[in-house]
């Protein structure tokens, strides 16, 4: 299990982030979310597809590593083995939390427990005096990045619901054993309702910068094909 | 040349009027060749009834059908899902403190094609020591848990265990007034009507409302309520009264509050049987409403208001309670020459099954679909639908009187009067005699215009411990393996679904911040 705590210049001085991480924390998640940012490189890797939420039923896109909970047919010990790794995946041992519940002040929190981490071996994250080091400025600057583009991407899958644009995907995978399985709960953008925009809403996606992502998206759906090949090799 | 029907007018601002002309506004609206127009007159002098907060699974559809996105609706009326129906004390009188109670479920008992599950339970089968609902479905587990029938990823309408809702009726009416008028082009005038103006054949040709305007049209809706001013007064149709099988004549209605915001929110309509009559509790998302409907023939109103405020308790001091005389019965006729009635106009029951929207829809959707589009047309339409509403309100007044002549309640003459032979429609005396040795099938409920059909009556006749032997049509029922197989397949579910579906107000709050996808 993950232990998050917020981290503090004070508990965490001696703490060091080991340099080479190849991210086998993530080598059994079989989908993970991505930023609307990343399509295009991850797209030439993953099928990006549309899950919902458990918490709170909205859509969001993830890059899909496998069929089923568990499966992950890109990593190869001991590492990914494709072009791109998400960034909700490089992020790792590091994410923002607000402070308070309703605070806007956002913090860095580590899992304190992560292979990452290290009081030995690695780059610190703080110096003698406390202040944060290079490597934790770039942390910093990174998950900021992170969490604009990932409201970014809350607003462009709103939009896509808004427009009933969504469609649930019917994946049919075939187990090793012949038998024919349904994967539920993945959900793809409808062409023929895109097609069928009006062409204010159409030109509306165009200004805000929503088509380039949501052809990729549909290229995308393509690598469904390499993730059978892949799990066939296995 | 024949003559077209093109202009209707929906008299009456209720929420019979703006449903019947929001339906036949989409229904039109769907054909761009129509030239069909639909106006709703609503006085600004008459006020609606405001009780009615339960509705039918089928406003599911007639919502989906009109295009209301659900979370808006749950949002803007204070709706709450409603499971089914909890009858309290209805079997027995409350012995002591401890109350007895069944479901009425809005999912079916659970069945296959080979066996039909509840036979095999009156063949003794099933966990004998868990109820009768509890071994048929699932439902009755997540009710018992106060959980939603649905989790925030099921999309807008869809759901895990069946459900409609409960509302607020006025919010209710103003919702479906914006979206008729601002979304389905429904022409909203206001004017108190003050004459019917009748032709030589005897058709309404206008009305005249106070200030001297008037409004002619081909086809007029009556949803004026208990005054029926069309059908009853202008067109002298006669009611046919019904208290002689149905008792109860007045509601006394209050609003209460939750204790708090994190209350939960029951998951059924709670009827619990009283002295003489019964109460609805129905939980919305701020407030409950609760209401007693009793026969003032077998007791006072002031005995019935006590029996309300002993209900709610200490909350009730500080509260005002509503009395609504009833009237039970329907018109001898619903649709004369030109002029249809929908809703209390047509008719009135008491609300224990919550009849009363599911019949308007039912009046919305036959007059919508099967709409009369020439002067020609008008007498068969009107031999129709006549029929079909005899029928369903025959068939209605038979399930609510099911309810009190299976009770075996002794402890005032409205429960004894209540199975006095001469009070029970004939239809109902047969069949409650046939199911004494044949389990009820569904050639028991051989016409399309049922609205409580084999399920219904299989959860309130053996939720209520109704005896059927069947030990003369006992070889009918020897796959005792498969029906074991299959009520542990409900046991299965109710145990997943208990861990899986999350608490009602949870989902409620949940809904109104993130609201429902459409897929």
């Amino acid at each position: 299990m993950s232990s998050v705590v917020f981290l503090s210049s004070h508990d965490h001085r001696d703490l060091k982030l080991i340099s080479k991480r190849f991210f086998p924390h993530a080598k059994n998640h079989h989908m993970c979310y991505l930023l609307v940012h990343e399509f295009p490189q991850a797209a030439l890797n993953f099928p990006i597809v549309f899950i919902k939420d458990e918490d709170t039923g909205q859509f969001k896109p993830v890059a899909m590593f496998g069929f089923k909970e568990g499966e992950n047919v890109f990593y190869e010990e001991p590492q990914w083995n494709s072009t791109y790794i998400p960034a909700n995946i490089r992020r790792h041992p590091f994410l923002m939390s607000p402070k308070t519940e309703n605070d806007q002040d956002w913090s860095i929190c580590i899992d304190k427990d992560s292979e990452y981490l290290s009081t030995i071996d690695g780059e610190a994250l703080f110096d003698s005096e406390g202040k944060p080091s290079q490597q934790l400025e770039d942390v910093k600057v990174f998950l900021a990045d992170f969490i604009e583009k990932d409201h970014l991407t809350t607003a462009f899958t709103k939009q896509l619901a808004s427009l009933d644009l969504f469609k649930q995907n019917s994946l049919v995978i075939t187990e090793s054993n012949g038998e024919q399985v349904k994967v539920n709960g993945v959900y793809s953008i409808d062409e023929e309702k895109l097609n069928d925009l009006s062409d204010s809403d159409f030109l509306m996606l165009k200004n805000r910068g929503f088509i380039g992502p949501i052809y990729t998206h549909l290229t995308a759906l393509g690598q469904m094909e390499r993730i059978k090949i892949l799990r066939n090799l296995k | 040349m024949e003559h077209r029907i093109q202009n209707i007018l929906v008299v009456g601002g209720g929420t019979s009027g703006w449903i019947t002309a929001a339906r036949l506004a989409k229904k039109f609206s769907a054909d761009k060749n129509s030239q069909v127009s639909i106006s709703l007159i609503e006085s600004p002098e008459v006020s609606g009834i405001g009780v009615g907060e339960g509705t039918f699974p089928t406003m599911r559809e007639t919502l989906q059908f009109l295009g209301i996105p659900e979370a808006e609706f749950i949002k803007f009326c204070n709706a709450t899902f409603k499971q089914g129906i909890k009858f309290v004390n209805w079997e027995n009188s409350p012995q002591g403190a401890s109350n007895n109670s069944y479901y009425h479920l809005f999912n079916t008992p659970h069945s296959t094609k080979e066996v039909e599950l509840v036979d095999y339970w009156l063949q003794g089968l099933g966990n004998r020591t868990i109820p009768f609902s509890h071994n048929l479905s699932e439902q009755a587990f997540i009710c018992d848990a106060g959980l939603a029938p649905k989790k925030i990823t099921t999309p807008e309408y869809r759901c895990i265990a069946n459900y409609a809702y409960h509302l607020d009726a006025k919010k209710f009416v103003e919702f479906l007034r914006d979206w008729s008028t601002q979304k389905l082009g429904v022409n909203h005038l206001i004017g108190h009507i003050e004459k019917v103006n009748l032709d030589d054949q005897g058709f309404i040709d206008s009305v005249t409302t106070k200030d001297q305007n008037s409004i002619s049209a081909d086809l007029f809706v009556d949803c004026t309520g208990f005054s029926c001013l069309l059908l009853g007064q202008a067109l002298e149709v006669p009611f046919v009264d019904k208290s002689d099988v149905l008792f109860v004549d007045h509601a006394i209605a209050m609003q209460v509050p939750y204790a708090n915001e994190l209350q939960p929110i029951e998951c059924c309509t709670v009827s619990t049987a009283h002295e003489a009559g019964w109460t609805w509790d129905i939980g919305l998302q701020t407030r409950r409403g609760v209401g007693y409907v009793y026969s003032s023939a077998h007791t006072s109103h002031d005995r019935a208001e006590q029996v309300l405020r002993q209900y709610v308790g200490a909350q009730s001091e500080n509260l005002s309670a509503n009395k609504i005389p009833m009237k039970t019965g329907y018109r001898e006729k619903f649709w004369h020459k030109n002029c249809v009635a929908v809703g209390f106009s047509a008719g009135f029951l008491e609300p224990l099954e919550s009849t009363a929207l599911v019949l308007v829809e039912a009046a919305a959707t036959l007059i919508s679909e099967q709409f009369p589009h020439t002067k020609d047309y008008l007498p068969i339409i009107e031999k129709k639908f006549n029929q079909s509403f005899t029928y369903r309100f025959e068939r209605i007044i038979e399930f609510v009187k099911l309810h009190y002549c299976i009770s075996k309640r002794e402890d005032n003459a409205f429960w004894i009067d209540n199975r006095k032979q001469s009070s029970i429609p004939e239809r109902l005396l047969d069949n409650l005699e046939f199911w004494k040795y044949k389990a009820p099938s569904a050639f028991d409920f051989p016409s399309i215009f049922e609205i409580f059909t084999l399920d219904s009556y299989q959860w309130i006749l053996y939720g209520m411990n109704y005896h059927t032997d069947l030990s003369l049509s006992g070889s009918q029922y020897n796959d005792s393996k498969q029906a074991n197989k299959e009520f542990n397949k409900v046991k299965g579910l109710s145990s997943a679904l208990v861990n899986q579906l999350p608490p009602h107000r949870e989902l409620i709050n949940k809904i109104l911040e993130f609201g429902l996808a459409k897929v």
